[in-house]
């Protein structure tokens, strides 16, 4: 009999707990602690933040589906691991502060045999001065709420260019190190559709911000595709896009500060410039949690087990080295801590051991590198991983083989939709593999029969079935196990 | 920044052509394009989903030490 412990109940940690309660006894404690009582199908936020869809069909309550399954659920926020225990309680722990916690309670435990990380990312709205729904002035779509508020205020500006007045909408990148870019990629065309379909399309321009050195990168260092007879970089395949559809941008730039309808921005090529707008969404730059770590004595573990940015180290290669001398190698495997061979980290909440795309610089210094992205999919199947090899040493004992599903060899599905409807709209649907390009084994970093882009509105049909599959996965209604991550 | 101000890179974005427009809505079409992307999406899930214990590591890394006895 063992104890499993989960933190966060996002796409990898709720992949986790559910695949490990289908492999493991019932004898076998399963637990979620997560501070979010709902579960959020965070990819049709998009569709949530310019209004098309409601809050209630991309969000679910978590406690009945557990319930169901006979995995624990703690609603609340880890603050700390405990992983060799401590003075009082000598097995290895959690500490956790319970949503229904009066001040000053000292913290919960919950002690673990295995522990899996995938609390997600925090938020980091403080990186940019300005930036933000939360005392900010910008919006945001990366939670169901962030994306409730962001909707509203675009009802609002569509409002006013209905009464005459025109309006610019920046949408993008809050900052030069932020990840992502899709979901902003996918938000820009769904605003743009909007805007056409409220037949206020030419009262709006639309400026798209991101710190991506060309449109069309997303953080993985772009991509070619077979178009038309050539192998093209997916920069021509998205400037198309945005020329088609009007909307101006702006690449390698760091946006700096924000204040009332207006921010500040720096590029790579020495520009400062200020930028007026009357409705910004505008997505953060992410780090851990921020989860405190001490051995038994109460010594700091943090720096043992968290890279500087906050996020768990797990068996990657963490040497530093120029661009030149990166390699798909040096991504994990197992997300297996280095350090303590019961600690597991997926999804976004492993610590990647540098970008993919070429980090680029201003003239004042400042880093402009889109961080690779390591959500839907990829978390997906990385929370699958990690379930698989704790069953299996739950089972077989503590030397069973680790299951591996190395990072870099992984493929990554790319929709992104522009309207909401079976009839009306289009979607640029991208497949890639690997999702680390590998120039050693393939001339374009990619492989080309599976490294694909296309426009249309199959695309479109496709991006509302994963909504509705995702979402019939992640409740366990019946067969939902068939349904790969 | 306008459009014109971003010159070259507009100035040599690909456009498509109206009979490349009406592809991407016509229904017959876009019907046959659904299964084909549903099949590369399949097939790029079966690729990714390679997990398992006994499969040969592509550029293989040791394990990695522990100092913490697995329970």
């Amino acid at each position: 009999m063992a104890k499993t412990v989960i933190l966060g109940a996002g796409i990898a940690g709720h992949t986790a707990a559910t695949l490990l309660r289908k492999k493991l006894s019932a004898q076998d404690e399963i637990v979620v602690i997560s501070p979010q009582a709902e579960w959020n199908w965070i990819p049709s936020n998009i569709w949530v933040g310019v209004g098309a869809m409601e809050r209630r069909e991309v969000v679910f309550p978590l406690a009945p589906v557990y319930a169901r399954q006979g995995i624990e659920f703690r609603q609340g926020f880890a603050t700390g691991l405990r992983p060799e225990g401590s003075v009082d309680l000598p097995q290895a722990h959690v500490e956790y502060t319970a949503a229904q916690a009066k001040p000053g309670e000292p913290p919960a435990r919950e002690t673990y045999d295995y522990l899996v990380n995938a609390t997600g990312p925090k938020l980091n709205f403080g990186a940019t001065p300005g930036l933000g729904p939360h005392g900010g002035h910008s919006w945001s779509v990366c939670t169901a709420d962030h994306a409730v508020a962001a909707a509203r205020a675009f009802r609002e500006s569509i409002a006013r260019m209905k009464n005459g007045e025109r309006q610019t909408l920046v949408i993008g990148m809050g900052h030069g190190m932020c990840t992502c870019e899709g979901a902003a990629f996918e938000y820009v065309f769904n605003v743009e559709h909007e805007l056409r379909r409220h037949g206020v399309r030419e009262r709006a321009r639309i400026i798209y911000i991101t710190n991506e050195g060309e449109l069309g990168d997303f953080g993985m260092g772009g991509l070619y595709l077979k178009r038309g007879g050539y192998v093209t970089p997916s920069r021509l395949f998205a400037e198309s896009l945005f020329v088609e559809r009007g909307i101006e941008w702006i690449n390698r730039a760091h946006v700096q500060r924000l204040a009332p309808g207006q921010l500040a921005y720096e590029t790579v090529e020495g520009l400062e410039r200020e930028l007026s707008f009357d409705f910004a969404m505008l997505l953060p730059p992410f780090r851990g949690v921020g989860l405190a770590a001490s051995d038994r004595g109460g010594t700091d573990l943090a720096p043992r087990l968290f890279a500087p940015s906050g996020f768990m180290r797990v068996d990657a290669d963490y040497t530093d080295r120029p661009f030149e001398q990166w390699s798909p190698r040096d991504w994990p495997a197992t997300y297996q801590n280095p350090t303590y061979a019961n600690i597991f980290a997926a999804g976004i909440s492993f610590a990647p051991p540098h970008a993919v795309s070429r980090p680029l610089r201003t003239p004042k210094g400042t880093l402009v590198a889109p961080a690779v992205p390591r959500t839907g999919m990829t978390a997906g199947i990385m929370g699958r991983t990690v379930a698989f090899s704790i069953a299996d040493r739950v089972r077989h004992g503590g030397e069973a083989p680790l299951h591996r599903t190395p990072f870099a060899t992984m493929g990554a599905a790319c929709v992104a939709s522009a309207g909401k409807g079976l009839w009306h709209g289009t979607a640029a649907t991208i497949t890639l593999y690997p999702l680390v390009p590998d120039y050693e084994r393939y001339e374009f970093g990619r492989d080309l029969a599976y490294t694909t882009g296309e426009i249309g509105l199959a695309g479109h049909w496709l991006k509302y079935v994963l909504h509705h599959l995702f979402l019939y996965k992640a409740k366990c209604r019946p067969l939902w196990s068939l349904i790969p991550e | 920044m306008k459009l014109s101000d971003i010159g070259s890179a507009s100035a040599a974005a690909t456009l498509p052509t109206p009979l490349t427009r009406f592809w991407r809505t016509f229904l017959p079409y876009q019907f046959f394009r659904f299964i084909v992307i549903n099949f590369k999406m399949l097939r790029l899930i079966l690729r990714s989903h390679d997990s398992a214990p006994s499969m040969p590591r592509v550029n293989a890394k040791p394990e990695p030490e522990t100092n913490s006895p697995t329970p």
